[in-house]
């Protein structure tokens, strides 16, 4: 019996998506895949002002600004390296963006339908039971350890805005993920060797400030 | 046995000694394993030799001795370390899970959760435990009178440690501008807990190190750029002990470049980020991979509770 409860698809949405799963297909220039909604790809084009298909980081924030939250440029950078074509520099095309913008509307909703109190903040009782109604049952110590890293230091309850909440979420999804691809017996417990390790912990680095 | 690698430098005794000094590991017999990644102690800025710079008094295992006579004032917590603190149960906490799935390993759970949730405890409070890592601390014997002038310097409210933004302040004024996700990390690596603060002997340990770094940095930086390629990373790398695959070193250059993947390269501070972060997980790793086969068994809470640090510092 493993404590992470339903399986889902290796992706950063946190139900089962429609989107065409990570990492895209192509290689070089991508175009939006069938059926995107006309404001997704106008907000690529309103900031991929160069026509050159690839919208780096500052652009992605602000294209994200309008349509969800402005986001941390840390988180910009995360949601990037998460989306991106596993070999390309930290830019996205028209399907990483439409990719993401599809997941990013999942977690909103997820937000939305666990801040009870509409406090426009996910405390950590409702991170415990967001996460857990996408079938991810966290171990309260390692929510606790998770969220004493959005501290401020003064030992005040800690509340995560939605960009925070989706960091959090997609760490605790992308690993959790990873890990139970390791875990083929559910047994709750993983061998990993040491190059797949370090490979499955890295890309969920949150740098910079 | 493809990771392990024996250090290959001419200071790896040095380096041996010295980590083993800070981190209370025992002395590794040669030739063995992943190697140890701290920053050796380095000739060239005329630190003085190992045996004072970081010779903890031979008394002090690092952690968990009980602290000598009144530093901090306080008083030598029964259970300092290892022990659940009084009172800070899980299951008192509101998230808390009313049965862990996963038997917990101890040590996961008093080094990662040390003071997690509580703030920043006094040191003389009944959460006095946390900073059992902390409380022998007193400059060694025979400190660069140069080092205490700095610490001092940088104790800006004059508490005795260092928190986090002092360190930060105290780090860009001397040296460039260092990010407070580097400073956590150093500090975790010197605390190997998640309490923000400092006191001299690892302040101490720090400031060496951090010379060592930047002698590592000018030593691979072998073009003089101001930055460590991917080719560079990896020699230093090696020259820690840690070989890494061309995937994981990808991985790296790509998340640790401040430029976003256009120069492929990573500058000082996050160069220091990086090799802590490789050295941080391949020791944790190694702690779980005690045959030495290059491959280690995690229960799933363990392992989020081994990577979360390094991943949000």
């Amino acid at each position: 019996m493993s404590s992470y409860g339903r399986y889902h698809s290796q992706s950063y949405a946190p139900s089962a998506p429609q989107e065409p799963s990570y990492p895209p297909s192509s290689s070089g220039y991508s175009s939006f895949p069938p059926g995107t909604p006309q404001d997704v790809i106008r907000s690529f084009q309103m900031v991929d002002r160069d026509g050159s298909g690839f919208i780096d980081e500052y652009e992605l924030q602000q294209a994200l600004s309008s349509a969800f939250h402005r986001f941390n440029l840390r988180t910009i950078r995360l949601l990037m390296f998460l989306f991106k074509h596993p070999h390309q520099p930290l830019r996205i095309g028209p399907n990483e963006f439409a990719a993401l913008w599809n997941c990013l509307g999942h977690w909103r909703g997820i937000f939305e339908r666990y801040d009870k109190d509409r406090s426009r903040k996910i405390d950590a009782l409702e991170l415990r039971d967001a996460l857990y109604g996408i079938g991810y049952a966290v171990p309260g110590s390692v929510l606790q350890l998770l969220l004493s890293k959005y501290g401020d230091g003064s030992g005040r309850r800690v509340e995560l805005g939605f960009d925070s909440f989706v960091e959090c979420g997609m760490i605790i999804k992308g690993l959790t993920d990873k890990f139970k691809e390791k875990d083929r017996g559910y047994s709750g417990s993983a061998t990993l060797k040491y190059d797949d390790f370090m490979s499955m912990v890295i890309p969920f680095l949150v740098s910079y400030e | 046995m493809i990771h392990y690698i024996s250090p290959i430098t001419d200071f790896s005794q040095h380096k041996i000694t010295f980590l083993s000094n800070m981190s209370g590991y025992p002395n590794q017999p040669p030739g063995y394993g992943y190697g140890y990644g701290g920053p050796p102690p380095s000739q060239s800025y005329g630190a003085p030799p190992p045996s004072q710079s970081y010779g903890a008094p031979p008394s002090s295992q690092s952690y968990g001795a009980p602290p000598p006579s009144q530093s901090y004032g306080a008083p030598p917590p029964s259970q300092s370390y290892g022990a659940p603190p009084p009172g800070q149960s899980y299951s008192a906490t509101p998230y808390g899970q009313p049965s862990a799935p996963y038997a917990k390993p101890p040590k996961e759970e008093s080094q990662s959760h040390g003071g997690s949730g509580s703030g920043y405890p006094p040191p003389a409070s009944a959460y006095g435990s946390p900073f059992a890592a902390l409380v022998p601390s007193v400059f060694p014997p025979g400190t660069d009178p140069s080092v205490v002038a700095c610490f001092q310097i940088a104790d800006q409210d004059g508490s005795g440690l260092i928190d986090d933004k002092e360190m930060q302040r105290a780090l860009s004024s001397y040296n460039q501008s260092f990010s407070l996700r580097t400073v956590h990390l150093l500090m975790y690596h010197f605390t190997n807990t998640n309490i923000k603060k400092i006191g001299p002997k690892e302040f101490t340990s720090l400031f060496y190190s951090l010379q060592n770094w930047r002698a590592i940095f000018e030593r691979f930086d072998k073009d003089r750029s101001g930055k460590i390629d991917s080719v560079e990373l990896r020699d230093a790398l090696l020259s820690l002990g840690y070989a890494v695959s061309p995937v994981v070193l990808d991985l790296l250059v790509s998340k640790f470049d401040k430029t976003g993947g256009k120069s492929r390269a990573i500058e000082y501070d996050n160069f220091i980020e990086c090799c802590l972060t490789v050295k941080g997980l391949t020791d944790k790793f190694k702690e779980k991979d005690t045959a030495y086969t290059g491959t280690a068994t995690f229960s799933y809470e363990s392992f989020m509770l081994t990577v979360l640090p390094f991943l949000i510092a």
